[in-house]
């Protein structure tokens, strides 16, 4: 089964911070076998503020798919892009962690 | 009996007054031309699904927290109305009617650079339903469209991701 044709397609993540405190979020890149594929990435989103980034930005130099995993110390929103390297794009849902 | 009906009066307009508001969030939106030409614009479609009159409120807040003010157009069952280039829009919807609000973008007719943000959809006294679907336009014509849903703040969440490379055999 081929998902992802190779060097064509990019996940990114869109994050909006809807409260009134700043949001400390830490990106985690997680392979296909459960293991973290590179450090984790902080990064403070202020509140009522929005931010995208690439996976690639996140994690620059990154080859591997898995999950991106997204933990806040308040709540946050979000929603998955794909983006396809002729410049079509996809969006998707996030699923919840336990 | 006339006490007792006096009393059922003011606990039944009180639970009335106090309906929570209802809050949804939509983490994605955009507006405008990027550079290259590549256009971007969204619909959001509104739907009361309840038996019930509904009030709503859809908020548009740039990256940095500022309002986003985007010149929608409205049509469904509620048509005629163009916002005013405001950053939020009220408007009313009667049990089982859609509205949809359209910005300008979505059909490739913006002429503003590129702005995104996300909108939070806030209604009364019953929960409104609604998605949000992004357009993309090269100098050619629409090449993308794509939905968002609202989305549940929560502080533990994950994506399938894709990093530009390897293929999942």
């Amino acid at each position: 089964m081929n998902l992802y044709p190779a060097n064509t397609e990019t996940s990114a993540i869109a994050v909006a911070n809807p409260g009134a405190d700043p949001a400390n979020i830490t990106y985690q890149l997680i392979d296909f076998n459960g293991q973290a594929a590179a450090p984790p990435v902080t990064r403070t989103l202020p509140a009522k503020n929005h931010a995208a980034f690439f996976v690639n930005q996140l994690f620059p130099g990154t080859t591997i798919g898995g999950t991106l995993r997204i933990l806040s110390d308040v709540p946050i929103v979000a929603t998955g892009l794909l983006f396809h390297n002729n410049g079509q794009f996809a969006t998707f849902p996030v699923f919840p962690v336990p | 009996m006339k006490r007792i009906l006096s009393v059922l009066f003011w606990v039944l307009a009180t639970a009335a007054i106090c309906q929570p508001q209802s809050i949804q969030y939509f983490p994605q939106i955009a507006e405008g031309v990027q550079p290259g030409g590549i256009q971007w614009g969204m619909l959001i479609a509104i739907t009361n699904p309840s038996t019930t009159f509904a009030s709503g409120t859809l908020a548009l807040m740039k990256d940095d927290g500022t309002p986003f003010p985007i010149r929608f157009g409205q049509g469904g069952g509620q048509s005629g109305f163009e916002n005013p280039n405001q950053p939020s829009i009220t408007f009313q919807l009667p049990p089982g009617q859609t509205t949809v609000f359209t910005s300008p973008g979505e059909s490739g007719q913006s002429t503003t650079s590129l702005q995104t943000g996300f909108a939070m959809l806030f209604s009364n006294p019953v929960p409104l339903s609604a998605t949000v679907i992004f357009s993309e336009f090269a100098p050619g014509g629409r090449i993308a469209q794509a939905g968002v849903l609202s989305a549940t703040p929560s502080t533990r969440q994950e994506i399938i991701a894709v990093a530009p490379s390897p293929r999942v055999q």
